[in-house]
């Protein structure tokens, strides 16, 4: 199969030129077989990233299966608006990477250059969104090195009744079931957030903003003697807590995904800068052969893939 | 593809490999040195140490990486080294046990991820993968360049962490042994062992495309030599396998420093589902480890038998098989953890079925030797105690398969004897062999034959002496990784030590002559085993550019026999009659 025959505007006749003609390295015997190698391998290494992100996609299935409830109440933190946006923008990347590639292709300098600064400027908007997504979970305690899931919750809390005033904390206990049930609209709202509905015995977005504790009746506190050293034990922990600690786990996977694809999005930005540097030095690498801007698209499309599945898998769990 | 065109060059050949000798013919005399050597080869090419550090010719990355593994190797030797010293005793002789910790795990890891993984691959696969093929190089010479660089990267982060305070944790680097218990260097050995698995990506990447791209003309899938089966499906499993343990092993960085707890019980994380993610891994790393010795020994065999490999394709295939089923046995390695009872099941069927591609190689060994020309050089000695130890390594995995005897076997001795006999009678047996046989084509010397002979014997005689006490002890309960033991496991241990002794001396023999052999050796000449095979038909050492001209390969794998029996014989294989052999089989 002969690569060059595959690709558009390989006829003479072309209107843009034809194709341009491309150095062989030592090792190969014709540009065919030099084309073939760049391709394979670069799928071979496609196949080592896709194992390489799959590796997270098991540990994100099996917790799912694990802790669905977790999941439904955790994905109330991403914001679905700002996901979509960074969706579309790499959407859009992608096309103007195929345009990259084809202007490569056809040896147009002013092309190839101008359609990837768009895919550059595409991916700074993705990670400029990233940011914001990413700065306001660690405003907010949602980052796992400080994890505080009281607190994003308040937090929530406050953004969803548009409340300034009265900080939930100042009214802890009040807000537990049985202590003084709210009253309203907005409490219903906040009362009956997924996870609760779907698993009754979830806590409601109260208990967590309160982070309550307490021991289930039936276990007594274990005397020092009997607990040895470990005296801190005061039963199993409650409900809230083991809600705030799975939250953390989702968020362990959330930040490891979405910070590897955003360190795979870097690399691909450094590599887009390559080429574009190369290319305006008019260095024969680029200049005479498309392979490289071809390869760099094939990571890019990968790099898009990922987040198409990323996108879904964490943003729009119900 | 090329099938029926190469059929009919063969019916009408008479000189084997003739465009390749002609090829070399041409700058036969007048090229060579007073003593015979080639005038112009890949060593002598250039001489600054410039020209090999940022060397792409994939004969002088073979080298480097044939020296930097040999440090390796010799650490990790040191290593376990101390560890056998101070076993000789129940209650220790030097080492505390924080240091003894340190010490076995120096050992496990710089010789799994440093040595074993990269150590037929990176070298003699390096050296000789594109000779056999008939390629000037591999596909991606700087990539392959750099993957040194990683693993040097890798090797020396690794060893940074072992120097400067230790790693306590295994090799396995089990969570939360790792994660939350161990306050040592792990972090920053594990970024090691993520670069250096970033180094073993890039050759099995490479040698991928290479094998399925750059074949020379007429070297069909079934006329390549069975190494380079074993070395493609070597690749196979590093491509699928190592990123799952690159991101695994990150995860438990990204645990020590940024708190990202995926394995943390505490959050609920499971632990378990790190073993299965190593595992997934570090089992099919097994056959990474494996796979490329079974291939050296097809060709010491079939070189030093003078016949064609008993069962071609069925061995090409069997390499394949092990790869295939190498990714499903994983789980064996947790039977006495909380995996379900029934995927052990499964997990323990598959396992036994490795068995039955391994079986194939050995059986096909034993009838090419059958009615052979055995020549009883220092490579068949390795060959031969190749397969006489991972015969017993495979047996004994058997007994880990199942279920039942595995509960009381796990983590003790028995399963250090069982991998090791694997790991050390077979990957560096082999390794040990294709060195051997190989060295006269990289160096174009041969290394003295008796010597090599009582080398091999010693390291049979030492390996045997080492680990079959382990299988002993391991079996009446002692366990793995204990400073400390019960005494009336002392003789064992002490056999054991006893033997490592003899196996350093085996190991310590070939580096003073292979090291005499640089210049004292008798100059090999092209082919000194009269072997075949395409790199036997270029000059020892090669030249930079490996082949004048590609050449066109017109004859089957292995044709020391008369082409017309070769003939008959794939006849009967494709339509399935019994071979003439089969008399004599299994």
């Amino acid at each position: 199969m002969s690569l060059r025959a595959a690709i558009a505007g390989n006829t003479p006749s072309s209107s843009h030129g034809g194709v341009i003609e491309q150095p062989v390295s030592h090792q190969f015997e014709d540009i065919d077989q030099q084309n073939e190698c760049y391709i394979v391998g670069m799928w071979t290494f496609l196949v080592t990233e896709i194992m390489f992100f799959g590796a997270f996609f098991l540990a994100y299935s099996l917790y799912r299966t694990l802790y669905p409830a977790t999941y439904l109440d955790c994905h109330r933190f991403l914001s679905i608006p700002l996901g979509a946006t960074n969706t579309g923008v790499l959407l859009l990347s992608s096309w103007a990477m195929v345009m990259a590639v084809v202007s490569a292709q056809h040896g147009r300098k002013g092309g190839m250059i101008g359609w990837l600064v768009l895919v550059l400027l595409c991916s700074m908007g993705f990670l400029g969104i990233k940011a914001v997504e990413y700065s306001s979970k660690f405003r907010e305690g949602l980052w796992v090195g400080d994890f505080n899931y009281a607190k994003a919750n308040r937090e929530w809390i406050k953004e969803e009744k548009g409340d300034e005033g009265e900080p939930f904390a100042q009214t802890p206990l009040a807000a537990i079931p049985g202590a003084a049930p709210m009253t309203g609209a907005d409490t219903a709202k906040l009362y009956h957030h997924e996870a609760k509905r779907v698993f009754p015995y979830y806590p409601t977005v109260q208990e967590l903003a309160a982070d309550y504790r307490y021991t289930t009746p039936d276990t007594k506190e274990l005397t020092k003697t009997e607990a040895g050293v470990y005296t801190s034990y005061t039963g199993p922990p409650s409900a809230v807590e083991t809600a705030s600690k799975r939250a953390q786990l989702f968020f362990s996977i959330y930040f490891g995904m979405t910070g590897l694809h955003a360190l795979h999005i870097i690399i691909g930005m450094m590599m887009m800068l390559t080429i574009i540097g190369l290319r305006l030095k008019d260095h024969p690498s680029v200049t005479l052969d498309y392979m490289p801007t071809e390869l760099v698209g094939l990571y890019w499309h990968f790099v898009d893939l990922v987040w198409i599945f990323l996108f879904p898998l964490m943003y729009l769990i119900s | 593809m090329e099938g029926n065109d190469n059929l009919m060059s063969v019916q009408t050949y008479d000189s084997p490999h003739g465009a390749a000798r002609s090829a070399s013919a041409d700058h036969g005399d007048e090229q060579e040195n007073s003593e015979g050597m080639p005038r112009f080869h890949y060593l002598n090419a250039a001489h600054t140490i410039k020209s090999w550090l940022l060397t792409t010719d994939h004969k002088r990355i073979a080298i480097l990486y044939l020296i930097s593994i040999s440090i390796f190797f010799l650490l990790g030797g040191a290593a376990i080294g101390a560890v056998r010293i101070e076993l000789t005793s129940p209650k220790g002789q030097f080492l505390s046990s924080e240091a003894y910790n340190k010490m076995f795990s120096a050992h496990g890891i710089i010789m799994v991820f440093l040595f074993l993984v990269p150590s037929i691959p990176a070298t003699i696969g390096n050296f000789v993968l594109p000779l056999m093929i008939g390629a000037r190089d591999l596909a991606f010479p700087r990539l392959n360049l750099l993957s040194w660089y990683l693993y040097m990267i890798g090797g020396a982060l690794v060893l940074g962490a072992l120097a400067f305070g230790g790693v306590d944790a295994g090799w396995t680097f089990y969570t939360p042994y790792s994660s939350v218990y161990s306050d040592t260097n792990v972090a920053i050995a594990l970024i090691g062992v993520f670069i250096a698995g970033f180094s073993s990506i890039t050759t099995g990447l490479n040698f991928i495309v290479t094998v399925h791209k750059m074949r020379a003309p007429g070297m069909t899938w079934f006329r390549i030599p069975l190494f380079i089966w074993a070395m493609y499906a070597t690749s196979v499993i590093i491509i699928l396998g190592t990123p799952v343990v690159a991101i695994t092993l990150l995860l438990v960085v990204l645990e020590r420093t940024l708190h990202i707890g995926i394995f943390s019980p505490e959050l609920g994380g499971d632990p378990v589902l790190f073993q299965h993610m190593f595992w997934f891994y570090s089992h099919p790393a097994v056959y990474i480890m494996m796979l490329p010795g079974l291939g050296v020994i097809n060709e010491l065999i079939a070189a030093n038998t003078k016949k064609r490999i008993f069962g071609y394709s069925f061995v090409a295939f069997s390499s394949i098989a092990i790869a295939v089923f190498g990714f499903l046995v994983w789980g064996h390695h947790m039977f006495a953890t909380s995996q379900s009872m029934y995927s052990s099941m499964v997990f323990s069927v598959i396992s036994f079925l490795v068995a039955v591609p391994s079986a194939i190689k050995v059986f096909n060994w034993l009838a090419t030797m059958y009615k052979g020309s055995v020549e009883f050089s220092a490579t068949m000695y390795y060959a031969l105690s190749f397969i006489g130890l991972f015969t017993i390594g495979g047996l004994t995995g058997l007994f880990l398969a199942s279920l039942a005897t595995d509960i009381h076997l796990t983590a003790t001795y028995f399963v250090v004897a069982h991998f090791h006999y694997i790991m050390v009678g077979g990957s560096l047996t082999g390794y040990m062999g294709a060195l051997h046989f190989w060295w006269p084509k990289m160096t174009g010397r041969l290394y003295p034959e008796g010597p090599a002979k009582l080398s091999a014997i010693v390291l049979f005689i030492g390996f045997n002496l080492t680990f079959f006490p382990q299988f002993i002890a391991g079996y009446l309960g002692m366990p793995r990784r204990y400073h400390f033991y019960a005494p009336e496991y002392q003789v064992w241990q002490q056999m054991s030590s006893a033997g490592s002794s003899i196996l350093a001396i085996g190991m310590i023999i070939p580096l003073f002559y292979f090291i005499w052999s640089l210049k004292y050796g008798k100059v090999a000449g092209p082919n000194p085993w009269g072997a075949v095979g395409l790199e036997w038909n270029i000059p020892s050492p090669p030249p930079t550019h490996n082949f004048d001209t590609i050449p066109v390969v017109t004859w089957e794998a292995y044709e020391y026999q008369p082409h017309e029996e070769i003939e008959a014989e794939l006849d009967r294989e494709s339509i399935g009659a019994p071979s003439s052999a089969q008399g004599a089989s299994v």
